[in-house]
């Protein structure tokens, strides 16, 4: 179980390294409000790697994510996640999505990315990020946005194995389907992200 | 829009004008041994069934199951129609919603025994939740209740790949519930992954046949969210269906509005065959939640 938690965890590292700039060593000497996904890539880097934010840091980030959010900077799908993480970042109690758990609806497509932040910080509610995760990815592959349902799947995919909860079984079973799909689909959409999901695939059903 | 309380009591006064849309006097004669001849009139009782378990619209209840039951002669019709077409396997269905309202003909009983033993009904290729339909409203007869066994045929005990949803998957998934669980009164039926599995993926298909318009299925899954007992996935997405509902009661079908053609009268029926099921699901989904019921 450890071995495949590290293996995923470094896969879905070298799958983000490989599209976003390390931005972590920046941000704990920047003192100027930052754009938005700058935080949300410095978030998810500073969680993979287990490298913390010191106080400065954690303000800048914080406030820029609240400053992007009173601009209207941050597109609805990911607004929920952005107050979550400027919440954790700034100190206060932890933020609940209020909504957005049965709402699958918005901008789905950038939903995906929006979702990452959810596992970027200990304290989200790692079953309820799951949740939104799969149904976004439901609804994209519905659509036959097979790219986006993969982003979007990232989070349960990396959360999954970590989590114990009552209907667990139900969601391995769906992200097996969800993963198999998308192996399906690879030459189709000729997607690589669709390939490392499918690797992941065959870690998630070794889990017993 | 309407709260729930008006749109359930709008959906109501809107059936009770279509009264002789259910009656089997709307279709000629010669039709009598057709299937479809029944199916509005049967698709009432079931509502009625509903609403008087909800404890809501008692009056309505009891008045149109008694009319419905004059309507089929009190049983003689099903009689005939069950021995002249014993293929029509489905017609034993409806003296099951009768026999639930309370109603009793031994001579239409003797003819559903009969019709439920023969070798035609045994080895006739149904689909699955047609057959748990016949065996739910059969246990009305015998007072036989099922077990949670017979979910292992149905499509979600597979649980199939949720985004390959589509009408015919939607409405089985919704079927194959109802009939598990009697309409909600037996929910303990559907064995705990199934129940899961509905409650992880019922947001989503919510979403989706919104966003399609088709608020038959809309409807059906706001029911199944009644039957799981999932509030909040009922309080998130009913004020959708509430906001399609037009001003004369009507819960608009899937079929997309036609101009009027034909007759008046011809009109009229068209409208009623397209829209009736949506409004008496809309029913179903509403009176779980209407002030006074149970």
């Amino acid at each position: 179980m450890g071995n495949i938690n590290v293996e995923i965890g470094s896969a879905y590292e070298s799958f983000l390294r490989s599209e976003e700039a390390l931005f972590f060593d920046q941000m704990n000497s920047q003192r100027t409000l930052l754009p938005w996904n700058t935080v949300v890539d410095a978030a998810i880097n500073a969680r993979l790697t287990g490298r913390p934010f010191g106080p400065s840091a954690r303000k800048v980030l914080g406030v820029s994510l609240y400053k992007a959010q009173e601009d209207g900077a941050i597109p609805d799908g990911q607004a929920i996640f952005a107050q979550i993480i400027a919440s954790s970042l700034l100190g206060k109690s932890e933020a609940q999505p209020a909504s957005g758990v049965n709402d699958v609806g918005g901008d789905l497509n950038s939903l995906g990315r929006g979702l990452a932040l959810g596992i970027a910080f200990s304290g989200i509610d790692a079953r309820r990020t799951i949740i939104i995760s799969m149904r976004a990815a439901c609804a994209l592959s519905y659509q036959g946005n097979i790219a986006d349902a993969v982003d979007a799947l990232l989070p349960a995919a990396v959360l999954l194995p970590r989590t114990s909860c009552s209907d667990r079984p139900v969601m391995l079973k769906g992200m097996a389907q969800f993963l198999a799909y998308f192996e399906a689909c690879t030459d189709l959409f000729n997607s690589s992200r669709a390939k490392w999901t499918a690797k992941a695939a065959e870690l998630l059903l070794a889990i017993p | 829009m309407n709260g729930i309380q008006e749109a359930f009591a709008s959906a109501v006064e809107w059936i009770k004008t279509q009264k002789s849309q259910f009656s089997l006097e709307a279709h000629p004669k010669q039709d009598v041994t057709r299937l479809s001849f029944y199916k509005p009139l049967g698709e009432l009782l079931m509502t009625l069934i509903v609403l008087r378990r909800s404890g809501v619209a008692a009056q309505f209840v009891e008045e149109y199951s008694n009319w419905a039951w004059n309507e089929v002669g009190t049983g003689s019709q099903l009689e005939e129609l069950l021995l002249l077409r014993q293929d029509l396997w489905a017609a034993t269905i409806m003296y099951g919603w009768f026999r639930e309202l309370g109603f009793y003909s031994p001579r239409v009983e003797r003819a559903v025994r009969y019709v439920y033993r023969t070798d035609l009904y045994q080895s006739q290729a149904i689909v699955y939740y047609r057959r748990l339909e016949v065996e739910v409203a059969l246990q009305y007869l015998h007072g036989r209740a099922l077990g949670p066994e017979i979910c292992d045929s149905t499509q979600i005990n597979a649980m199939p790949e949720p985004w390959a949803v589509s009408e015919d998957v939607a409405y089985t998934t919704t079927h194959e519930v109802f009939y598990v669980t009697d309409f909600g009164k037996r929910p303990e039926l559907l064995r705990p992954h199934i129940k899961n599995y509905l409650l992880l993926w019922l947001p989503v298909w919510l979403d989706v046949f919104r966003s399609a318009g088709h608020w038959d299925i809309f409807g059906e899954l706001l029911t199944v969210a009644n039957i799981l007992g999932a509030r909040d996935i009922f309080t998130h997405h009913c004020p959708h269906f509430l906001q399609v509902q037009l001003g004369n009661g009507v819960f608009p079908g899937p079929t997309p509005p036609r101009p009027p053609l034909g007759t008046e009268k011809e009109w009229d029926r068209s409208f009623f065959l397209d829209n009736y099921h949506t409004t008496m699901i809309g029913l179903i989904a509403l009176a779980p939640h209407v002030r006074g019921g149970r």
